[in-house]
This record gives C-alpha cells, sequence and structure tokens, in this order.
C-alpha cells in the first residue's frame, strides 16, 4: 500500500536544496521589467496623465488600456474589471498604465516621473454606505449578488420559539500572504504566441484572460506555472492581472517581461477575503434546540465583482453550521464598494459565516445555560439529516466522530470545569468550533467544469500524469503519484508529472475548492484504472490469457499459466503495450456521483458531493492587566475521508489552523480614505512561531464512496474554525463574547466594559 | 567595486555596488537563487543566509559589510549531493510545503545546530521555535518545522 | 518595485580614519547594522551622497566592563552579543532584557547598540514605499508638509521605537560622540529631543562611538518589556524600562523608570527617584509611579494600536515592573 502512507514530498529534494526555481529564478538575456502605475484615489474621473520632462522617456515603453487589442477586461465571472482603467478609476491601487524598461531602476523612475490627474467623485468605502445606495456605483442598489434560501415556516416557527438568541457579527479583510509574491514573466512570439510563466493556482484561468485580451485562439496562448510559494487563493485569479499586464508590455517593447511584485505592492493590488457583516437571530425551545433561524449576510466585494458570487454562494449555503434547523431563512448579499476587489481565499466565505454561527452557539449557550458540548450534540447533523439546502446526508458523516475526538483529546470536560484559583492576573479559558466544508465546487459547478486529466506510459516504462492542478504547496504532486502508483502496483517514485503547460495538459478545473484531492484526485484514479485496464487486454492478448487475470504488484504484472506464475517488469510491459502504437494514454473525465441533484433557481438540493467535519478546541491564557492572549494548546479532528498522505493532511490542518487563529487574533487590515495602511509585513502581523504551541492534530478516517479511496477534500475546512475556537475560549476566560474579529486587546477591553455596563 | 566574499566554501570577488544588497548579490551575481526575498524588509526572514557562522537577512545588508566574510547559502548546506540532517529531516517530517521559506528557515535551524551549547544536549521546542521566530512561514504553522528540527538535533548529537 | 539609490560607500578602518571622512565628505549617513537605514534607503525616505560604514572600526566593537569604571560597549557591538553577554545578563539586567527583545533573532546577529539609539522615528504615514507616501500626498516629515497624525500641525508625532534607550536612560547611560572637532560625552537623557524630525542632538560629521553604563548602576534588578502584536520581529508600540534596588531593610535606594514608543523621543518618567526612594515599596507607590508614566506617555495614532490602549499599557509595564523589582 502507498495510499496511506507518508511518503516524501514529490520535490521535497529541490525545495530543501535551493533547487527549486520559483518565477523570480529565471533571468533571460533581453529580459525587461514591468512596473505598474496605479491609482492614488479611491473614485474619480482621471482627466490627464502628465509625462514629466526630466526623464527620458525613449528609454521606456508605456502601455495603456488603448493598447488592448481585443477587450479590456479580466475574464471571470461578469467581466466588469478592466485590465487597465480607461477613464475612471474606481478604487485606489486601480491599474492606470505600465511601464517597461531594460531596469528596474529606470523602470522606477519613469513611474516617478509620471503625473495623473483626477476629477474626485463620493467614494462608497464601507458596507453601510454601499447599502444606502445614496451613490451608485453598481447597478441600482450596489448589489453584486444575492441569494436567500428558505426551508419550512420560519414565521411560525419563531412564535413557537421559547427562546430568542440575536446577535451581528463582524469581520474585517484578510490578506492571503503566500511568502512568494506575485509574478510573471510574458513573451510575445513573432508567430503571435504569448507565453505566460510565473505563479499561480490555475493556469487555464490565466489561459482564458489572455485570449479574451487579445482575442487569441487557443493555441496561441501558453500558460506554464511555475514552482509557486504559496497561493491560499490568493493566486487563483488574480495572476490573470499581472499576465496581461506582463503580455501587454512584452508584445509592445519586443521583449520578454518580468513583473514580480515587492511586498507592499502585492498587498494592495492583490484580493483579500471579504469583511462581513453577519445577523443571525435564532428560536429555540429552552432546552436548546433550533426550531427557528434567520442568517443575514453582507459581504463587501469591493470595486470589481471577481468571484463574489461565488463565495457569497459558500458563505450562504454553510451559513448555520452543521445543525439541523427545520424552519430557517438564509439572505446573504455581496455589495460594491470603493475599495479593491476582494477575491478567493482558502475557507471561501466560510470563515466569515463560520465565525458567526460558532460564536452563536456560544451566546446561545450562554443565554440558556447549557453546555457548548451539549449544545452541539442536541443541534448536529447525522447521517440521513437534511442539511439547510435539503440535502439529505446519506454518506460519511462524521459529526458525531470529530467531536468525540476532540472533546477527549484535548481532555475537554475537565479542563473546562476545572476552575483554577485565581491568584494571578491570568484566566484560563478553553472553546470549542464544530464545522464542515463541502468539497469541490458549489452545486452544479463541477458538472460544468468537466474536470480532466491522463496518465501515460513513458519510454522509459514509467507513468506520467497529466494534469492542469497545480502543487502549491498542499502536495497535489506527491498524492496523485500515491494514487496513481497504488492503481498500478508500483512506487510513487516510479510516477512522474508531465510540465504544468495548458499546451501540454488538459484542463482539470481550477485548484481551488478543496478539489484538487477529493475531485481530480478520483480523476487522475479512474485514468489510471483505464490505463491499467488497457496494459491487461494488451498483455493479455500476448500473453493469451484473460484481462481480468492479470494482476499489478510490486512494479509487475503477474498472471497465472498452467498453474505457473509468470512475472514481467512494469517497464518491459509498458514497452510491449506500446511496441505497435509507440504510446499509451489513457483520459478521465468528472461525472458527479450517482443520485446528485442541484437547483440553481431555487438554491436547493446537493450543493455538495460530501462534506468534511472538524472540531477545534483551542485553549487560552488572558492577561488581565494587558488583555493580551496566550495561545497555550490547539486540538483539532478532521473527519478527512481517507488521509492519502498522512503527512501531509496534517500539514494542511496545521497550517490553515494557523491561519484561522491569525484571523482570529491580530490579521486586520487598516483602511483610511480607501487606501492601506499596513501593506506590509512591519504592520499587517501573521503569526510567528513563538506565537503559535504545539498542536494535536487527529484524523479520522470516514470514507467518501466516490472519492479516490475514500479521501474528501480538507484544503479549506482547518480555516473555518480556528478564529470562533479562539475567541470562545477568550469568552471562557473573561466572559464576555467578542463579536467581531480580529480579538485585539483593545477590542476584549472594550467587550468586557460592556458587560460590566449591562451588568 | 571589486568585492572579495566566500559563498558556500568559495572565494569569490563580484564587481558591484557597495551598497548592492547580499541578497542580490548572490541571486544575480553568484547566480545562487535559493535564496528568495520574501518582503524585502527584514521581517519574513525568506532570505536568511550564514554570515561567518551567524544567520541575518540577506536583504537588509550592502555586501560592503561582508567583505571577506564566509557565506553559506541554501545551496551549500549538502556537500557532493549528500544532505546534511536537517534537510532529510525537512523531507522526512513534511515541513517543506510551497517552499519559498524553507532555504531561509534551514539556515537558520542550521544555525541553531552549529551553535555551541547544542554540543552537549538537544534544544528544547521552545528553543528551536526561538531560533524560527525571525523566519515567516505561512503554510505549515510552523508544526511540522520543530518536529524536522528536533529530531536533526537528536541525529547531529547522535552522531558526535 | 522598491530600489536601491547610489551613493558612494566609505569604509573607515579607524575611528580617525572615520572622523576625517566625515569631516570631508558633505551628507554623509553612518551606516552599522543597516537594518534600519536600508529599508529607508529602499523606501527613498533618505538620499544621502555617502554612507560612511563604520562595521570595520576595531575600537567600535566589544563590551568592557570593570567594577570602578563600569560598562563600555562599543557602538558598532550586535544587539545579539549585548543580549547574550554573561556580564551585562547579570550586572545591567534591563539592557540585557531589552536588547534581547528587539525585532527577532536574524535582525539582532545585525543590529547595532548605536544603531538602535540613533534608530530613526516611526510613524505609519512615514515608514512606506516612495509611491505609496506619494499617494497621500507625502507627510511633513518627508517630502510633504501635512501631519496625518496631527492634520493641521506642524509638529512630526512620530514615535521613537528603540528598545535599548528607555533601559539605558534608566541606567543612566552617557553616550561619546565625536568629530572633528573633538570628542564629547552626553548623558543619554540629554541627546534626545522630542520632535520626530529632529530625533537627537547630533551634527551631521558627528559619530556615536561609545556607550557607558556608570559602575554605579551596575548589580540592580532590571525589567524592560514592550508591547507588540506577536511574539517575536515586530518593533515596540509602548515600553517600559524600570531599575531598582532594596537595602538590607527593605527600603528603595535607587528606582528609574524609562518609557519608549509613545512618544517622538524615549522618556525618563520624572520624580520617581525622589518618590521612591528611602521609602518601602508598596502597591500604592507603585500605582503612583504608573501614573507618573502613564502622563509622561502621549502616544498618537502612528501606528495601529490604539491611543489608551498604549498608554495603558505603559501603566501595566511600569506595575510589573516595579513589583517584579521590588518583590522582597
Amino acid at each position: 500500500m502507498t495510499v496511506g502512507q507518508s511518503v516524501n514530498r514529490k520535490e521535497g529534494r529541490d525545495k530543501v536544496t535551493g533547487a527549486a526555481k520559483y518565477v523570480d529564478d529565471y533571468h533571460f538575456q533581453d529580459i525587461w521589467y514591468g512596473k505598474t502605475v496605479r491609482s492614488t484615489v479611491a473614485h474619480a474621473q482621471i482627466t490627464g496623465i502628465e509625462f514629466l520632462a526630466g526623464f527620458d522617456w525613449s528609454t521606456v515603453v508605456l502601455a495603456d488600456y488603448r493598447d488592448i487589442t481585443s477587450r479590456n477586461i479580466v475574464a471571470l465571472i461578469y467581466d466588469d474589471q478592466p485590465l487597465l482603467a480607461e477613464s475612471l478609476v474606481r478604487h485606489v491601487y486601480e491599474p492606470i498604465l505600465l511601464i517597461a524598461a531594460p531596469t528596474k531602476e529606470l523602470a522606477e523612475l519613469a513611474a516617478k516621473h509620471v503625473h495623473i490627474t483626477y476629477k474626485k467623485l463620493p467614494a462608497v468605502l464601507t458596507i453601510e454606505d454601499s447599502l444606502s445606495a445614496e451613490q451608485k456605483i453598481f447597478g441600482d442598489d450596489n448589489v453584486f449578488k444575492s441569494y436567500t434560501v428558505t426551508r419550512g415556516n420560519v414565521e411560525d416557527a419563531f412564535q413557537s420559539a421559547e427562546v430568542v438568541v440575536e446577535e451581528t457579527y463582524h469581520v474585517g479583510h484578510q490578506e492571503q500572504l503566500y511568502i512568494e509574491t506575485n509574478g510573471i514573466i510574458a513573451t510575445a512570439k513573432s508567430d503571435g504566441t504569448i507565453l505566460i510563466q510565473g505563479s499561480m493556482q490555475c493556469p487555464y484561468y490565466v489561459h482564458r484572460a489572455i485570449k479574451e485580451l487579445f482575442g487569441l485562439p487557443d493555441e496561441k496562448v501558453v500558460v506554464v506555472q511555475n514552482v509557486t510559494g504559496g497561493g491560499f487563493g490568493g493566486k487563483e485569479e488574480f495572476p490573470s492581472v499581472v499576465a496581461g499586464h506582463a503580455a501587454l508590455l512584452a508584445k509592445k517593447c519586443g521583449h520578454p517581461v518580468k513583473i514580480v511584485y515587492e511586498r507592499g505592492e502585492d498587498f494592495v493590488a492583490s484580493t483579500k477575503r471579504h469583511p462581513a457583516v453577519i445577523r443571525h437571530r435564532t428560536g429555540l425551545t429552552r432546552d436548546g434546540r433550533l426550531i427557528a433561524a434567520e442568517i443575514d449576510l453582507t459581504f463587501d466585494g469591493g470595486a470589481y465583482c471577481t468571484l463574489s458570487p461565488v463565495v457569497l454562494s459558500r458563505g450562504v449555503i454553510h451559513a448555520l453550521g452543521p445543525y439541523k434547523c427545520p424552519n430557517i431563512r438564509v439572505t446573504g448579499k455581496v455589495v460594491a464598494t470603493n475599495t479593491p476587489p476582494n477575491g478567493a481565499f482558502r475557507g471561501f466565505g466560510v470563515p466569515q459565516a463560520c465565525f458567526a454561527s460558532e460564536m452563536h452557539m456560544e451566546n446561545i449557550s450562554r443565554k440558556l445555560d447549557i453546555s457548548p458540548v451539549e449544545l452541539r450534540r442536541k443541534n448536529m447533523l447525522h447521517q440521513g439529516d437534511y442539511t439547510l439546502t435539503g440535502q439529505q446526508l446519506t454518506y460519511s458523516v462524521g459529526t458525531q466522530q470529530v467531536l468525540d475526538a476532540v472533546l477527549e483529546r484535548s481532555d475537554y470536560l475537565a479542563r473546562r470545569s476545572h476552575k483554577q484559583p485565581e491568584l494571578s492576573n491570568k484566566r484560563y479559558g478553553i472553546g470549542l468550533s464544530f464545522y464542515y466544508h463541502g468539497g469541490g465546487f458549489t452545486g452544479s459547478g463541477e458538472e460544468k467544469i468537466k474536470g480532466q486529466a491522463a496518465v501515460e506510459l513513458t519510454a522509459e516504462g514509467t507513468v506520467r500524469i497529466l494534469t492542469a492542478s497545480t502543487e502549491i504547496g498542499q502536495g497535489t504532486r506527491t498524492i496523485f503519484s500515491q494514487i496513481v502508483a497504488q492503481e498500478l502496483g508500483l512506487r510513487p517514485e516510479d510516477v512522474e508529472f508531465e510540465e504544468n503547460d495548458t499546451s501540454k495538459v488538459p484542463d482539470s478545473g481550477p485548484t481551488v475548492a478543496s478539489r484538487t484531492c477529493m475531485v481530480v484526485g478520483r480523476v487522475v484514479q479512474m485514468a489510471a484504472a483505464s490505463l491499467k485496464e488497457e496494459m491487461a487486454k494488451r498483455i493479455a492478448s500476448l500473453a493469451q490469457c484473460q484481462a481480468s487475470e492479470i494482476q499489478f504488484e510490486g512494479r509487475h504484472l503477474l498472471w497465472q499459466k498452467d498453474g505457473e506464475i509468470i512475472s514481467v517488469s512494469f517497464a518491459e510491459a509498458a514497452e510491449r503495450c506500446m511496441s505497435r502504437t509507440g504510446f499509451l494514454k489513457t483520459t478521465a473525465q468528472y461525472s458527479s456521483p450517482p443520485g446528485i441533484k442541484w437547483d440553481d433557481v431555487t438554491y436547493s438540493g446537493d450543493a455538495y458531493p460530501v462534506y468534511a467535519y472538524a472540531a477545534d478546541v483551542v485553549e487560552v491564557e488572558v492577561d488581565m492587566d494587558t488583555f493580551e492572549v496566550k495561545i497555550l494548546k490547539v486540538t483539532t479532528a478532521t473527519d478527512v475521508g481517507k488521509a492519502i498522505n498522512p503527512t501531509l493532511a496534517e500539514g494542511q490542518i496545521e497550517g490553515g489552523t494557523v491561519q484561522a487563529l491569525g484571523y482570529g487574533l491580530f490579521e486586520e487590515v487598516a483602511w483610511k480614505d480607501g487606501k492601506i495602511l499596513n501593506n506590509r509585513l512591519t504592520n499587517y502581523i501573521i503569526p510567528t512561531s513563538l506565537d503559535i504551541p504545539d498542536m494535536e492534530t487527529v484524523l479520522i478516517e470516514n470514507p467518501y464512496p466516490y472519492g479516490p479511496y475514500g479521501a474528501k477534500g480538507i484544503g479549506e475546512l482547518p480555516m473555518d474554525g480556528g478564529a470562533p475556537a479562539l475567541v470562545a475560549a477568550i469568552a471562557d476566560a473573561v466572559g464576555a463574547v467578542v463579536t467581531e474579529i480580529p480579538a485585539t486587546p483593545e477590542r476584549i477591553m472594550e467587550a468586557m466594559e460592556k458587560l460590566a455596563v449591562e451588568a | 567595486m571589486a568585492i572579495k566574499i566566500v559563498v558556500n566554501g568559495q572565494d569569490l570577488e563580484v564587481s558591484v555596488s557597495p551598497m548592492k544588497r547580499l541578497l542580490d548579490v548572490l541571486r544575480q551575481d553568484c547566480y545562487l537563487t535559493g535564496t528568495k526575498e520574501g518582503c524585502g524588509e527584514g521581517e519574513c526572514g525568506a532570505c536568511s543566509v550564514l554570515v561567518d557562522g551567524e544567520v541575518i537577512n540577506s536583504c537588509l545588508v550592502p555586501v560592503c559589510q561582508v567583505e571577506g566574510s564566509e557565506i553559506v547559502t541554501v545551496e551549500g548546506l549538502a556537500e557532493n549531493g549528500k544532505l546534511v540532517p536537517v534537510q532529510e529531516a525537512f523531507i522526512k517530517y513534511g515541513a517543506a510545503q510551497c517552499g519559498i521559506c524553507i532555504p531561509g528557515m534551514l539556515m537558520a535551524a542550521q544555525a541553531l545546530l552549529d551553535s555551541k551549547e547544542l554540543s552537549k544536549q538537544t534544544p528544547t521546542r521552545y528553543e528551536i521555535r526561538e531560533a524560527i521566530a525571525g523566519n515567516l512561514c505561512r503554510c505549515t504553522g510552523y508544526m511540522k518545522i520543530v518536529d524536522a528540527i528536533e529530531a536533526a538535533a537528536l541525529s547531529t548529537l547522535e552522531k558526535k | 518595485m522598491i530600489t536601491m539609490p547610489s551613493f558612494r560607500v566609505l569604509q573607515p578602518k579607524t575611528e580617525a580614519e572615520a572622523i576625517e571622512m566625515l569631516a570631508a565628505h558633505d551628507d554623509v549617513r553612518i551606516l552599522a547594522g543597516s537594518t534600519d537605514i536600508v529599508i529607508n534607503l529602499r523606501n527613498k525616505l533618505l538620499s544621502p551622497k555617502y554612507a560612511l560604514d563604520v562595521t570595520k572600526i576595531a575600537s567600535m566593537h566589544g563590551i568592557d566592563y570593570s567594577e570602578t569604571e563600569g560598562l563600555c560597549i562599543g557602538a558598532a557591538t550586535t544587539l545579539s552579543e549585548i543580549a547574550e553577554n554573561p556580564t551585562i545578563r547579570t550586572r545591567y539586567e534591563a539592557l540585557a532584557k531589552a536588547a534581547g527583545l528587539v525585532a527577532g533573532p536574524n535582525i539582532r546577529n545585525m543590529a547595532t547598540l548605536g544603531g538602535n539609539i540613533c534608530l530613526d522615528t516611526r510613524c505609519q504615514w512615514y515608514n512606506q514605499s516612495y509611491f505609496w507616501r506619494k499617494s497621500c500626498n507625502f507627510c511633513l516629515k518627508k517630502d510633504g508638509d501635512i501631519c496625518h497624525v496631527a492634520p493641521g500641525g506642524s509638529y512630526c508625532w512620530a514615535a521613537y521605537s528603540g528598545d535599548t534607550a528607555p533601559a539605558l536612560l534608566a541606567l543612566g547611560a552617557s553616550i561619546k560622540i565625536v568629530s572633528a572637532l573633538g570628542e564629547r560625552v552626553v548623558d543619554l537623557k540629554d541627546f534626545f529631543v522630542l520632535d520626530g524630525i529632529k530625533k537627537y542632538n547630533l551634527a551631521p560629521n558627528e559619530i556615536v562611538t561609545e556607550i557607558h553604563i556608570p559602575a554605579k548602576s551596575a548589580n540592580q534588578r532590571g525589567f524592560y518589556k514592550k508591547l507588540r502584536i506577536r511574539d517575536s520581529v515586530d518593533y515596540p508600540l509602548a515600553g517600559a524600562a524600570v531599575v531598582g534596588r532594596l537595602d538590607k531593610q527593605g527600603r528603595c535606594t535607587n528606582a528609574q523608570v524609562a518609557i519608549t514608543a509613545v512618544n517622538p523621543a524615549p522618556l525618563i518618567v520624572k520624580g520617581v527617584e525622589e518618590l521612591m526612594v528611602d521609602r518601602e515599596p508598596s502597591e500604592e507607590l507603585f500605582e503612583k509611579v504608573a501614573d507618573m508614566a502613564r502622563k509622561t506617555a502621549k502616544p498618537m495614532k502612528t501606528s495601529l494600536s490604539t491611543m489608551p490602549y498604549r498608554r495603558h499599557m505603559i501603566g501595566v509595564f511600569v506595575k510589573q515592573g516595579l513589583s517584579e523589582i521590588f518583590a522582597n
């Protein structure tokens, strides 16, 4: 068995020796450097662009929107975002003009000599301003998209509720903060082909965006993913912008053009997690059973739509959490503001929804004086239950298991009841969160994408995988090679990968939505199974046996003939299989599990083929003089379906959990007039090794029948539950519930003052 | 200006502006692109290298200040292709995910393993966390990195 | 993209050479650990014609201690060396603690004590790239004529952000400054100026070569704590150093408190010694001193942390420091 083993990361050696080449590590002789001139105002008409004297403008090449030969858009959902602003700017940092120069110094100097004048327009900078629609910046109401999902009879149910709990929760922006900033190199070839290479999650998104910009056919755009230094959603749609800029400059200046953002620019230019205001109103029986719920989510989309409708949709579907409630109405909208567009970030709408729903459970438990555990047990989803969208959960429902495991491993009950003597100014607190995350695209998404992957035999007699799923650190290459090796009786090291190049690999769909292992991994498994079948067929005809008799084991093909076991090495079998055709390649395409139904109009049905479940326990110590929070211990339990590679699965969970703790504790973007005040690592704070304690990570395997070997998607799940567990622990320590994250010392101080006033 | 430095045991003379950052000299003039730039202001540690045995951020060092110094980068850890214990451990324990912070992280870890105190006992997990506190990682949550350094420390000590 | 401006580097091997070079050239910046200045150069906050690298001057390195002369530290000694030095750790605890809390380990291996004392003041409107600052029409500390922190004002509130200065102030340190005109020794408390732009009294051709802490300050209990959002890397958002000593009868014979990061200069909290000496330490006294410290602190909106919280934290640290030092 190789599946289920913690085999070493496929590209591990390259990554520990410095051999792995990221985009900025490539250098070409005649390369030029691209620089972006951006808006300094939030909402304005551009009245003029001056090129100041004192600079020799003949030494650089300039490009603006007029150089775009087809459509000035960043192709995505609404196509409302221009690659370069024309007459109107809708947010600070919006790209207006591009400069290419033979050195970075010259490009920077040129940019210093550009002066843009504006006629300012009123700017909409907050959700509240946008909702009032006094200033219209998108349609009639500033709403990009809204959804309503209803089940049961909400009004009547509230009438019969014995207790009603109501609260509003706020979350701010979060920056993905991959340590490698965005970077692209574009080359325009003489035959009109545009080559793009760089840091990205989704080569085919970039491929489409470049085709749209220049009106090119498929084959005239080639996109290659380089080793990518982290994405977390931040390199899902945004690299299309950088690639568009670099391509435009490369076409105009005739040199390959490299654009690698420095940190401050990456921070302001790229997308972030959507801020949100989420209101919960819940009707319960006195003993804590949910009978009615109204949840309203408002997300700040920023100046352009990007992926906001899809982010919101996921937030809406996950708004209640993994609980039953027969009568519920969830409304959601994402609104436009004159701030930089928000977009994909690990969790994709769920961390916002989950913070609100889990903190609301904390508030309910306090109001009803029911323990947080009992409240969850009373309302949690079990196999056979229905979700918010009316989806019946029929398999792989690990709710009970994750809750039991996290409670046991953390010793939650004993620790919570253990009242410490308050000798010092430090208070101990323990908090719980319980959550789920749907794997793959929402609703009919996977059916539309029809992700493909292929497997082929190599001339050396090994196997090669062809997929557009990118390795961004999460382990794509390692787990895919394990899956294929398992199917074919090989070792993971016998499996290689075709370069992630759109001219060579099929479109597997984007590397997002926790779908790489669960969805594309399944397609890879199917492709490998077809290859195996085809090989068996060909060998059987040569060996004059039945194809079904041939076993693939230990890098050999084995079968019995006249009571004797015949064995041929895989390499030799591969050679024989290719002797006539010269190659053997099998391609597979995703199809949904049987019985999956989704209605895009009523937003009902099977929102996801399956959910992964998790529970976190966070323990903290709060200094009652300073209100500083020290995290003492974190325990997580996750139902992963099947861990293809336990070490990699744990790595995903631990890393995601720490991002979630950062979100809950100190990650916050500060704004002034639509400008970001803390666009640097000195002032946008992510956790260091000293901020995070050791973690216990429990993997629970509750196989999903339609995933590869039972695996479910867990890439995003660990981003959802860390913040509410942390804030619940703070509440346990200080007695006050903070309803806005990050839970800074100032906010904790405020919550305690509010509590004192109420008391 | 011609500046002499010793990089990964090799005597080099580079002809660059004295204020050129050591990071840029390594990447552009020595063709050693293993050392990465993550923030350019000494916050993330992706550019960490050893200068005369001490771990420093090469994005903050003008090359004139390290004239004559011995510099070790990630490319200089392995000898003739044989990985050192901390590299082996990073692979085995899954400490590298996206890998961009790893060259710097490894240098901070190696500096800890090279430190004198370690000739007697392995560092505690807290000491390991302190040693890499100037190196940010956004992927791993640091657990696997600490595990790997702990294991490397143990195997280094056993060899002594 | 951010690039390094071009200028010439001067690399003297002795103090005498350095003084000569400083006298012979205009517009020179001192380069020591480079950790602060390289960022400021790249952000185009500075654009000198020359940079004078003091790290090759042997006499500016090293730590000397004698029971009669006290402690002498070369200005180019790194903060790691200071934080790890056994003599400083036992005899001048506050300084070792402060040096050990500067930024992260990699920075401490480069940053020097002289550089940490002469750190530029910081403000969220100032420590930014050229293009970022341009988008805000710059500010009066650099390239502009407005203050975003105190609109309408003409005074720069950028916060002094060194960690070691408050410890040194509390320990009564002095610094040696040399130039072609000779040398002068200045009490550290007289070196700083409450002005985010001017920062301190140092002429363009002068250089800080040595830090001295008197023998009488040795062997006191010392404390330094700083507010920062995470446990490593960050600059202080508020910080306080406390030193003190008790006699055998349990009476206070010395007490000094200094604060940082809440004003354009690090400040000694005035009147602490007078209040505490010859008295038995008590909660009540501590509260009084904490209140004096809070009143000395005038944090402005120069960072993301709020002003009331930063002031609150000054009080908390001072109380903690006093309680720790004067605990029985």
